[in-house]
């Protein structure tokens, strides 16, 4: 489990830089700063509570599918959790850490589950 | 080493980072010319966009999406926001992790979900065939041509929000009969109906498509073993998404039923009543293309049962026409994400063909290096160069936070002339009580010579909600029809705290008048310069309401 999450990081890491510099050639008049700063605004929204959303498919889907599908899962469960969070009282202006947290922390305790990830990897391909 | 055999995954890497490249070249870096954060509004052509942009400020101001800001009612506190949220809270989401201005934040939020939209969709595809799904990249990048591109630079954006979303569902639902897929599927189904809800309403027509031909091939067999066959177990599971996505949304159903579908009337337009310009119609990306993924189409018909995507895509297609029978504009708009819906036709238009002359199987990298060539002619043919800021200046943006961040809050702001201010909701960002002199009344002055006590104002208030404000938990009545929420009407000239003249225009002559006007303040009525810059004078008024004329 340690070995895969250490390879997907590296995988994730590589294609961060791929994009970084691609943005920093479309994008030439955006520092480094500027690019560095989007690029872990994106990561720490989508990117990482979107790998663990997706840990229960990790054994059938490819990194990068569980990557893009991932960061729209992130994107809809925050901006949900957002609102309801709202209306219920708790200012927007803890929820750009709090939900990201709160999905890693659930993601890393599943991942560590035994059960949970017993039948994941049952599931297998269809 | 790189492997770069002749199956390798090496070749679906490369073809996916030049269609990333292609399109962040014909868009985001094209729109913003080249440049992240502007720190203003750039790109924005549209009053749709500065709408969707203004909400934010509220949010963050308020911590919550449960009402409307009350300089965008009318001083009312209790009107309900009735707008869908995702995009805005994520736009708000991300300007707290990055420090980004909200200006540059919800273009990103944009750009980055129809980005992930498009490899969502080639996931999809894939499923049905690699190959496939490789030859239907280069279609996707038609989605920064022109015409399609006035959907970003016009504000078109919840839309992409919901649609993503619907993408992320369809996705789903093509895997639905694997483990935890249904709890996947219900929030992208509720998250839709929070993004942008007439795609959660489309994605009803979806499900009830393709249930409709999965019964029509098989209603025999579903007639004798219903309750063991897979139709059951599948749509059993679909059901119960579907249940536990309404009860997501529920809340927010309830709001939107009561003020978007309040008083609703189907809508009948083509794309040549929006004007060609602004829809996509058949004919937009060109003569072949239109057969070319015509053909694809029909290929697709003839295989429909091989896979879901080819069921969806046809679905999807034809939602597009849908504003024929009274969807409208929520038709008509489906057709912004037709290259990345229909790009399935597109590629196995050019399987068929390619398998036809190779004569043998189609490697990777042959269907790899063919799309790489395509994505690279069809973004130079494509590229429409767009620039600017757009609609308003920096000069103006500057007014405008001159005004939120040194005024006090109940102050109220005459907007005299400016050239973007004929789209009013370019104003919901002053973040104040607002009015602009209608554009008729102002020439009428203007050629009299004279300023009169009593001018025709628009109101700068947002109707687009209808708003409504809570009578009860479920039930929600409206202010829209009482004489406070007139759009336009008289007004007191000498009735503002703070007077806006913009200093450049594409008409000379009410540069002038403006100047002229400022002058007279100053000079009869004691007005003080609060805020100058080389783009606009802000005057404040010493006596509101007293006798500015004199």
């Amino acid at each position: 489990m340690h070995e895969k999450l250490k390879r997907d990081a590296g995988w994730a890491l590589a294609g961060i830089v791929i994009i970084a510099i691609l943005l920093n050639v479309l994008f030439p008049d955006s520092g480094i700063v500027t690019i560095a700063k989007l690029l872990g605004g994106i990561v720490w929204l989508f990117v990482l509570p979107g790998y663990f959303i997706m840990l229960p498919w990790r054994e059938t889907i490819e990194l990068k599918e569980r990557i893009v599908v991932g960061m729209l899962a992130a994107a809809g469960l925050e901006a949900v959790a957002s609102y309801y969070a709202g209306i219920a009282g708790l200012h927007i202006r803890s929820h750009s850490w709090l939900f990201p947290a709160l999905i890693i922390a659930i993601g890393i305790v599943l991942a560590h589950s035994k059960r949970f990830m017993k039948r994941a990897k049952a599931s297998g391909p269809q | 080493m790189i492997d770069f055999s002749k199956d390798s995954k090496t070749w679906e890497w490369l073809a996916l980072f030049v269609l990333l490249g292609a399109l962040l070249w014909m868009g985001p870096a094209n729109i913003w010319d080249g440049d992240i954060d502007h720190g203003y509004p750039y790109g924005y052509y549209a009053q749709d966009a500065f709408i969707f942009m203004s909400y934010q400020y509220y949010l963050e101001e308020s911590g919550n999406w449960a009402h409307l800001a009350p300089y965008l009612a009318r001083g009312h506190h209790d009107v309900v926001q009735a707008q869908p949220s995702s995009f805005e809270i994520l736009s708000v989401l991300l300007a707290q992790t990055t420090g980004f201005s909200y200006a540059t934040t919800t273009y990103i939020i944009v750009m980055l979900l129809v980005l992930l939209s498009v490899f969502c969709f080639y996931f999809i595809i894939k499923q049905f065939n690699p190959k496939v799904a490789l030859l239907s990249l280069p279609l996707n990048v038609l989605l920064f041509s022109n015409v399609f591109m006035s959907a970003f630079t016009w504000g078109n954006w919840p839309f992409f929000a919901g649609s993503a979303m619907f993408i992320l569902f369809l996705w789903c639902f093509s895997r639905i009969k694997e483990p935890w897929m249904p709890a996947l599927a219900a929030l992208s189904l509720a998250a839709i109906a929070f993004a942008h809800t007439s795609e959660y309403v489309f994605a009803a027509f979806v499900l009830a498509a393709v249930a409709v031909l999965l019964v029509v091939r098989s209603y025999k067999t579903l007639l004798k073993h219903f309750k063991k066959s897979e139709f059951f177990s599948e749509w059993k599971r679909i059901v119960l998404t579907g249940i536990a996505s309404l009860v997501i949304t529920f809340a927010y159903l309830v709001i939107f039923v009561q003020t978007f579908l309040h008083d609703y009337q189907p809508q009948y337009l083509t794309p040549e009543s929006q004007g060609l310009s602004l829809f996509v119609s058949v004919t937009t990306p060109g003569i072949w293309l239109t057969i070319a993924v015509a053909a694809g189409a029909l290929i697709g018909l003839l295989m429909l049962y091989k896979h879901r995507v080819l069921q969806i895509s046809w679905v999807l297609l034809l939602i597009g026409f849908t504003n024929y029978i009274g969807t409208g504009k929520r038709g008509l708009e489906t057709r912004y994400l037709w290259p990345v819906y229909l790009s399935v036709f597109f590629g196995l238009l050019l399987y068929v063909i390619l398998t036809n002359v190779l004569k043998q199987k189609l490697s990777t990298r042959v269907c790899a290096v063919i799309s790489i060539v395509l994505i690279a002619l069809f973004a130079n043919q494509y590229y429409t160069e767009v620039g600017g800021p757009g609609l308003l200046s920096k000069e103006s943006w500057q007014g405008m936070d001159w005004i939120d961040q040194h005024t006090p809050k109940d102050a109220n702001v005459l907007y005299v002339y400016g050239d973007a201010y004929s789209q009013a909701a370019v104003l919901f960002n002053v973040r104040r009580d607002a009015d602009v002199i209608l554009v008729d009344d102002y020439a009428a002055m203007a050629q009299g010579g004279q300023l009169r006590r009593t001018v025709q104002t628009e109101r700068v208030f947002d109707h687009t909600g209808d708003i409504a404000y809570r009578t009860g938990f479920l039930t929600l009545s409206h202010y829209k029809d009482t004489p406070d929420f007139a759009a336009r009407g008289p007004r007191d000239l000498c009735g503002f705290d703070y007077y806006v003249f913009d200093k450049v225009s594409r008409m000379q002559g009410t540069v002038q008048y403006n100047a002229a006007i400022a002058d007279h303040f100053q000079q009869a009525a004691n007005f003080t310069k609060a805020y100058e810059n080389s783009g606009v004078l802000i005057l404040k008024n010493p006596a509101k309401g007293g006798d500015c004329l004199a």
